[in-house]
């Protein structure tokens, strides 16, 4: 093989290749885990009512029933109302659209940024390493949401301050993992190949490395979603979410909250559709963990 | 290397990161959108107030001298003044912080109490009923939100059984059962998650174990299993579940912020979300920075207790 030969094979449009065969064979290998299976069609079906939502809806969602507060479930109103009348199928349905919004957004930028810090990181070492994982640290330093709750401090709250709070605050975590992935990596032949034929080290880095260790990465994206869409229902519920009377599953407990003693049924839609989705997507993560990474496997 | 050298080294890799962590609670006050004069001091005052306080709170120095005379004021234990309560943060503080951490502790506790046995079954019962059920639990633990889990419990034994209070606190120096009382559902759902994680990671490590040679070779000498799981297994399995699911444990401290919203817990999560929520910064400043050196100092901790009891373990 010649020189050029060798360049061609690293080229962008190659590893771009190459990412996009290995993403094929996964989803066909994914008929191999029935977990994997229930997870994924959970997860669609959300998707499906997110992105059907204008058809699935009965009423407008923001449109207020002055006869019908707090109405059980019925025909008109498949599951009841809530206090201001409004038809809480309907907002549960246009909920799914923030809810996928986030994770569609939030979980490719947290992957984004930690397969750039985490990238360089692991492969330079060094003090660079040093120093980039003494912020990343800091960053894992504060628990939970004490996080993305000083961040939206900053940020003020709403939906898109929530993305931008939930993709930052959640990437130091994937950087870590990240960064071990590429240090083992970085002593394979192949880069040491690349690095003696004159490839730059971000072709190396980007182009080589990554796309190698892209499966246990999609596992932990993967993973990771479930724990993303839990945070961001929590910050609805704590009000630094969408703002009212926009549906969002999160606010839409809280507001259950306050009417528990008169229609508990209110609160149990919306957790129901959170922890579906969760579900759904833990469970997606789990099988795909079984499949690409046994070394990980659960037994 | 010998324990003391872990123990200096792993004392100063951590100095770096709290430095980095104080920056960053005090940018916070400076990267809110607006001026931080306006954010620390109130509309009414009129103009020669403002003049002669943000003399007086430094806020015309440059920023790294504000840094340095926030910082000094703070080893001193001197976090500011609330804008909302008029109060000293560091009060605040000192009031709300031992309630989070009486749930933090009870919550584990329970965690404790009821994922060990349920992993460690779930292990040796391996594709049985027990443990498809105990990974059931799990699964359900892991994707149901804990304010909604919340919401349900004081639902049903708060209001509907009237066996719990639906919210609230009582001091355990006023009356310590009626603390247990209101103690017990948030603790309950606070730690439900990590039941569901250390169920997975005892059962885990327990079936790792168990595939071991040292157990093969003490079946085929006949000893029973309960006495090889008891003696040997046991005590190998626990080892990671416990490391690890302790500095799940120091995660509850974030988790606390919701659990506390629900059950109107007045500890510090719900502190410092009130802080957010008014825009009173030395509050918010004061709070996230005492729990998040609280959770580094716990993870320094166990970190440390871990190295003393398995000097196997490298520093990373």
């Amino acid at each position: 093989m010649s020189v050029i030969d060798i360049q061609k094979e690293t080229s962008l449009q190659s590893s771009l290749t190459r990412f996009l065969t290995r993403f094929w064979s996964g989803l066909s290998r994914l008929a191999e885990s029935k977990i994997a299976l229930i997870g994924l069609i959970l997860f669609m079906v959300v998707v499906a009512m997110a992105i059907l939502a204008p058809w699935l809806a009965t009423h407008d969602p923001l449109e207020m029933d002055f006869l019908a507060l707090n109405a059980s479930a019925g025909a008109n109103h498949w599951m009841g109302t809530d206090n201001l009348g409004r038809d809480i199928w309907s907002r549960l349905v246009y909920g799914a659209q923030n809810a996928i919004l986030v994770a569609i957004v939030t979980i490719p930028a947290q992957m984004g940024l930690s397969i750039f810090f985490g990238g360089i990181s692991g492969y330079y070492g060094g003090r660079t390493d040093n120093l980039m994982m003494r912020f990343n640290d800091a960053g894992m330093s504060f628990p939970g949401l004490i996080l993305f709750l000083s961040l939206l401090a900053v940020l003020g709250s709403g939906l898109w301050q929530c993305i931008l709070a939930l993709s930052f605050g959640g990437a130091p975590r994937l950087t870590r993992v990240v960064r071990g992935l590429v240090l083992t990596e970085r002593e394979r032949d192949y880069v040491k190949a690349g690095q003696m034929i004159g490839d730059s080290n971000a072709r190396i880095l980007f182009t080589q490395i990554i796309p190698n260790v892209s499966s246990p990465l999609i596992v932990m994206a993967t993973i990771r979603t479930g724990g993303t869409l839990l945070a961001f229902a929590g910050l609805s519920y704590l009000g630094l979410g969408p703002p009212p009377p926009e549906p969002s599953w999160g606010l839409m407990l809280k507001e259950a909250q306050d009417l528990m003693e008169t229609a508990p049924m209110v609160a149990v839609y919306p957790g129901l559709a959170i922890s579906i989705t969760v579900l759904g997507v833990n469970l997606l993560g789990d099988g795909l963990r079984d499949i690409f990474d046994p070394r990980l496997t659960d037994k | 290397m010998s324990f003391r050298q872990f123990l200096i080294k792993r004392v100063l890799y951590v100095l770096p990161t709290l430095f980095l962590v104080t920056v960053a609670v005090f940018s916070i006050l400076h990267m809110v959108p607006g001026d931080p004069v306006d954010a620390l001091l109130s509309e009414m005052q009129d103009e020669e107030m403002r003049i002669i306080l943000i003399k007086q709170l430094g806020l015309d120095q440059p920023i790294y001298v504000q840094y340095f005379r926030w910082m000094t004021k703070v080893v001193q234990g001197d976090l500011g003044q609330s804008i909302l309560h008029n109060r000293s943060v560091s009060l605040i503080i000192k009031d709300a912080l031992p309630r989070t951490a009486y749930l933090a502790v009870a919550a584990m506790a329970l965690a404790l109490i009821i994922a060990l046995p349920l992993g460690i079954i779930a292990a040796v019962k391996r594709k049985k009923w027990q443990d498809y059920f105990a990974q059931v639990t799990a699964m359900i633990g892991l994707s149901v939100p804990a304010f909604w889990e919340g919401l349900l419990v004081m639902l049903f034994f708060g209001l509907i059984l009237g066996w719990f209070p639906v919210g609230g606190y009582t001091d355990p120096s006023e009356d310590f059962f009626d603390f247990l009382h209101h103690l017990f559902l948030p603790a309950v759902v606070l730690g439900f998650e990590l039941v569901a994680v250390l169920t997975r990671m005892t059962r885990s490590t327990m079936l790792d174990e168990l595939n071991k040679d040292y157990v093969q070779t003490h079946r085929a000498q006949g000893l029973p299993e309960r006495q090889i799981i008891t003696r040997y297994v046991l005590k190998n399995a626990l080892m990671p579940t416990l490391t690890i699911g302790s500095i799940r444990m120091a995660a509850l401290l974030g988790g606390t912020v919701v659990i506390e919203s629900v059950f109107s817990w007045p500890g510090i999560g719900r502190t410092i979300l009130e802080g957010i929520t008014s825009q009173d910064f030395p509050v918010v400043q004061g709070g996230v920075l005492v729990v998040s050196f609280a959770f580094i100092f716990i993870n320094l901790l166990v970190d440390i207790i871990h190295k003393w009891i398995d000097p196997r373990i490298k520093l990373e």
